[in-house]
């Protein structure tokens, strides 16, 4: 590599992102062929890089997108807001299963619920379905 | 992240006289949280109870996960913790609603949720209780072995809270 060519070569050009980029998304931003003058180069690029290493990597956490994950915890949060306000006592002891917001079935086998649903429409997504338990208030235990 | 003061299910209330012969009446709450447990269920059978509401419980030493709630995680995906030969065996049951079960250690791995879209991923140490079902309590988050170690746990007074407070946990 020649050092006294005087060509300009970006060794760290911008990042660019498609335009419909879903953040958070990682980069890996290339500084290849830095050519450092002298001391003074030196020192910029460390004052450079100590402004990017202010961008909270850790601090600014962000989750990866969880369309599965955020979709059953909406059901078992309406299922468990039906249990509040009572909507199964008639069914102590037993399951309700659920899916995206609504029941699918309220029986003592929450398996054989799911998959009689299954043979009802074999496109169920079975990773969104949510099963919750509908306390027996005679096992009831009072532990503190 | 919020946490949230829940009455007990069924609910119940202490009703009391105080000295004036005034009834009060407080309702039995519980401290509730939210956790995803998918990362231990490999069967996919069992993963319609990957979501678990919890009792946040700093009385209880470290975190109980019945049988009712391990039955449906895989044992391989959890780190279990054998006892040092210099742990007292009186000490290797737990003692809960007038009996006492047997547990191991193990350590596990949860996202906790709450309704705002707000999620802390822990790492706790747990006691599995081998109670065979029949000890009908929720997973239990306790006050040592991860769950809060680091984090802080904190009530601010709200009147317009259905019980007066707001519970949180945060990161540092």
């Amino acid at each position: 590599m020649s050092h006294d060519n005087d060509e300009l070569v970006d060794p760290c050009p911008p990042v660019i992102l498609p335009p419909d980029v879903v953040f958070p998304v990682r980069v890996d931003v290339p500084i290849c062929g830095l050519l450092l003058r002298d001391a003074e180069d030196l020192a910029d690029l460390n004052r450079y890089l100590n402004d990017i290493r202010r961008i909270p990597q850790r601090k600014k956490t962000v989750r990866e997108p969880d369309p599965d994950g955020d979709a059953t915890f909406a059901t078992f949060l309406w299922l468990d807001e039906q249990r509040k306000a009572g909507k199964f006592v008639a069914y102590p002891g037993q399951w309700v299963v659920g899916i995206d917001t609504r029941i699918l079935g309220i029986g003592p086998d929450a398996d054989e619920i799911i998959q009689r649903a299954l043979e009802a429409d074999p496109t169920l997504r079975t990773e969104r379905v949510v099963v919750i338990d509908i306390p027996d208030p005679k096992d009831f235990i009072l532990t503190r | 992240m919020e946490l949230y003061l829940e009455p007990a299910d069924p609910p119940h209330t202490y009703t009391f006289v105080r000295p004036n012969s005034s009834v009060d009446a407080l309702p039995g709450l519980r401290l509730a949280a939210f956790a995803d447990l998918r990362q231990h269920i490999t069967n996919t059978i069992h993963r319609p109870h990957a979501i678990q509401k919890c009792v946040v419980d700093t009385g209880a030493f470290l975190s109980i996960i019945p049988s009712r709630v391990a039955q449906y995680l895989d044992t391989a995906t959890i780190t279990w913790l054998p006892f040092h030969s210099s742990f007292p065996v009186g000490l290797q049951v737990l003692v809960i609603a007038g009996g006492s079960v047997p547990y191991e250690l193990g350590e596990l791995s949860a996202r906790l949720r709450d309704k705002r879209g707000n999620v802390i991923d822990i790492r706790f140490v747990a006691k599995f209780t081998r109670d065979g079902g029949t000890l009908n309590i929720p997973l239990t988050l306790g006050l040592r072995g991860g769950f809060l170690e680091g984090r802080t746990l904190s009530a601010t007074p709200d009147a317009t809270e259905p019980f007066g407070a707001i519970w949180t946990l945060a990161n540092p």
